[in-house]
């Protein structure tokens, strides 16, 4: 049998292991385990190198054996108030240059350091210190580990890495961390990270960014299990390039100077694949506020997406004319340019502001699962005549759309598709309106649920509704407005206009559009209500002239047979906007406009419809003589 | 029955120490100066301290300058330990395996496929993150 003796670096017994050479220059100690020291070898009386490192003997100023050790690849900070101290592990101490001036703490990584050589080094961060920093620069993967740090630093970012690669970020667990930086500087943030920041672990860490953002990266920040908590900003509470990615944990961002969280593409000239500008939520709970002017609680040049998870944004700012742009903006809850995808988790919108809306893209609005609930409370902002409006109660058709710029919990200059999941809007403020699409707008599935001041459903485009449970009131105008045809295919619609001249569904019948039945159960109420005047409609509807109250059953039947039955929401006010109605339609209450489609009707057939307790007859009929609205 | 080995201590990569003293019952620091003599301390509670061009060394025991012109190194010597425990860790890392002249023997997927292949003779054993050398007989 062979025998063997082995020399070796690591994997020592506790015994030998625990015993290191500890060599001080300073703040800063390089601790060398026994077995790994090897020859350490003087030169000329003048230096000693160590594990690779020279050392000038004359600087040295301890140096003896400890029981004590520290894990190769790494280095560990720790502030205690006025001061730090720095020790290096052994095995790096060629690849380390520290200095230490009081608690700021500058740490240099060697551009040696590398797969090749000891690989990855991890920095381990802790202590106190109400005037201190930490400044690292490295041109390779690092990461780093905040075990119970409180850092203040008066003079710039609390800590600053300089490094243009993936920086991992661990925030240990079960501790509370925070940084915060010094006010009037050039830093861009409290924690300042050059390359690509990957925030985890299990503790929490809280920021303040006294300059600028509070959380700053020139390119993507990943986080994952830990909680991150931003008190306060100047600028944004987090601000990062590339792309914001979210598996778990908690960002919970308040008391920003402008947007909460704000991710940006890196270079818009040649933009690489990791250059998104997007924000992706899969897991944990993210929320944000923001309160400035047109600012955004959560916003992203690129794209919004949520699979899973919980988004709670809340945006209080109002407009703000912007004189070089010439145009009005306003605040929003999450705006993406790129466009919103929500196929799962949960979303709290809230805006409050004059023009506050809740998801904005000028993008593309897409939704196939998850649950979303929007508010708007504010009015409408405007700039006319040189004058600022923040509650515009004017007549808005003579104003340039640069001029206004209304509520909406959902606005998408692109196409709006819902194919699943639940969605709840409430608009109150003058001029809010639910949903808009500036091009189509089509509900496959879902349950979408809005009460609006304004158009609860709005498309500049056709609007189709092919399945799903809609219930879309306005107290102030359509419940469904499509400036082009509006189709009903499929699901169940029940659609509430305010008095003449709005309507329950309103096709742009002005310009020759018209609405289109093939399918679906449709209840329709307002000042009127628009008809088919096409063929392409293929399914027949009843028209009545019926007031309606929230929780009246309306019932539909052929004879003994039931074709139809609608409750009328709760949240449906029969008072609506009062007024002036058009002549015949019941002016003072909302009209009494009522259109219901669904399947069995039958051309020229009667139907007894019920409405509450009163009792009614209605002739199905294919296409309206004219316009079903009377003027 | 276990086999047993000796820990000498390492430099960094690639630098070695000369084979220690079997038997060692302590840790030491050892000194050897230029004229090729070593003197040893125990390591526990040793410090040593520059005053002027002088290099003092004392422990529990006892203290000794030496002239820093006259000290050409120094190194650790250790007690000996148990080889299966020493390699448990790393047995089923990859090994890449040296000649003390540095010539290149193999790379092996694993130390143990390694141990199981080599013949006697002292070989130096890079794997991730350490170097090890070892005597085969």
């Amino acid at each position: 049998m062979k025998g063997i003796l082995v020399a070796s670096m690591i994997a020592l017994p506790a015994a030998l292991a625990a015993q290191s050479l500890n060599i001080a220059v300073g703040d800063i100690t390089y601790v060398v385990p026994a077995a790994d020291a090897g020859e350490m070898v003087f030169s000329a009386g003048k230096t000693l190198t160590v594990a690779g490192r020279e050392f000038n003997l004359a600087e040295i100023t301890s140096m003896g054996v400890r029981d004590n050790s520290l894990d190769p690849n790494t280095v560990e900070v720790t502030y205690a108030g006025e001061s730090a101290s720095v020790a290096v592990a052994g095995n790096i101490a060629g690849y380390i240059d520290a200095s230490v001036d009081g608690a700021y703490v500058s740490i240099i990584q060697s551009a040696e350091v590398g797969d090749d050589t000891c690989g990855e080094i991890t920095y381990v961060l802790k202590g106190e210190s109400a005037s201190g920093g930490f400044y690292a620069e490295g041109k390779y993967k690092a990461s780093y580990e905040l075990k119970g740090l409180a850092l203040t630093n008066p003079a710039g970012a609390a800590i600053d890495i300089q490094n243009g690669k993936r920086v991992s970020l661990s925030v240990g667990r079960d501790t509370e961390n925070f940084l915060t930086d010094g006010a009037g500087g050039s830093h861009k943030g409290a924690l300042v990270v050059k390359g690509h920041l990957e925030i985890k672990g299990h503790g929490s860490l809280t920021l303040k960014g006294n300059t600028s953002h509070a959380l700053y990266a020139k390119e993507y920040i990943t986080l994952k299990n830990a909680s991150v908590y931003v008190t306060g900003a100047v600028k944004d509470g987090l601000n990062c390039n590339q792309y914001f990615a979210m598996e778990s944990g908690l960002l919970d961002i308040s008391g920003v100077g402008d947007d909460g969280m704000q991710v940006s593409f890196k270079d818009d000239a040649d933009r690489e694949p990791d250059d998104t500008g997007s924000i992706s939520i899969s897991g944990g709970t993210l929320r944000a506020e923001s309160s400035a002017a047109a600012s955004k609680a959560v916003k992203a040049d690129g794209t919004f997406t949520i699979t899973g998870g919980e988004v709670s944004a809340r945006a209080t700012g109002t407009g703000k004319w912007d004189a070089t742009a010439v145009k009005t903006k306003a605040a929003a809850c999450v705006s993406a340019d790129g466009g919103i995808f929500v196929d799962g988790g949960k979303c709290s919108l809230s805006a409050s502001g004059a023009g506050g809306k809740g998801f904005n893209t000028d993008s593309e609005f897409r939704m196939t699962a998850g649950e979303v609930e929007i508010s708007t409370t504010g009015g409408i902002f405007a700039y006319v005549n040189g004058q600022i409006y923040e509650n515009y109660t004017g007549n808005t058709d003579h104003l340039n759309s640069d001029a206004k710029s209304s509520p909406k919990g959902i606005k998408a200059d692109g196409d709006i598709v819902i194919d699943g999941g639940s969605l709840k809007v409430t608009t109150t403020g003058t001029g809010g309106e639910g949903i808009e699409s500036k091009s189509e707008l089509t509900i496959n599935n879902g349950t979408i649920e809005v009460n609006a001041y304004d158009d609860a459903l709005n498309s500049s485009a056709n609007m189709y509704i092919n399945g799903g449970e809609v219930t879309a009131i306005s107290t102030d105008n359509d419940g469904l407005d499509s400036n082009k045809n509006l189709y009903v295919n499929g699901g169940v619609v029940r659609a509430f206009g305010a008095r003449s001249p709005e309507c329950g569904i309103d096709a742009n019948e002005e310009e020759g559009y018209s609405v289109v039945f093939t399918g679906g159960m449709l209840l329709a109420a307002g000042g009127g209500n628009s008809t088919p005047s096409t063929s392409e409609s293929t399914q027949p509807y009843l028209s009545l002239s019926n007031t309606l109250k929230a929780g009246d059953t309306v019932t539909v039947k052929s004879g003994a047979t039931e074709l139809a039955t609608f409750t009328v929401p709760e949240g449906y006010s029969s008072s609506g906007n009062t007024g002036g109605g058009f002549p015949g339609m019941g002016g003072g209450s909302r009209g009494g406009g009522l259109l219901i489609s669904c399947p069995g009707l039958v051309n020229g057939t009667s139907y007894t419809v019920s409405v509450g307790t009163s009792t009614t007859t209605a002739t199905a009929q294919l296409k309206g003589s004219s316009s079903g609205r009377p003027w | 029955m276990k086999t047993k080995a000796t820990i000498i201590a390492a430099a960094a990569l690639g630098l070695l120490a000369p084979m220690p003293v079997l038997g060692a019952e302590t840790l030491q620091l050892v000194f050897r100066t230029t004229d090729g003599s070593e003197r040893r301390f125990e390591a526990a509670n040793l410090e040593m301290k520059v005053v002027e061009q002088t290099l003092v060394v004392t422990n529990d025991t006892e203290s000794q300058g030496f002239d820093l012109l006259s000290l050409d190194r120094m190194y650790f010597d250790g007690p000996t330990v148990d080889v299966e425990e020493l390699l448990a860790a790393n047995s089923d890392k990859p090994a890449i395996v040296y000649t003390v002249d540095g010539a290149r023997c193999g790379d092996y997927p694993t130390l143990e496929s390694a141990l199981g292949q080599l013949r006697a003779g002292v070989y130096v054993i890079v794997q991730p993150g350490k170097t090890s050398k070892i005597v085969v007989r």
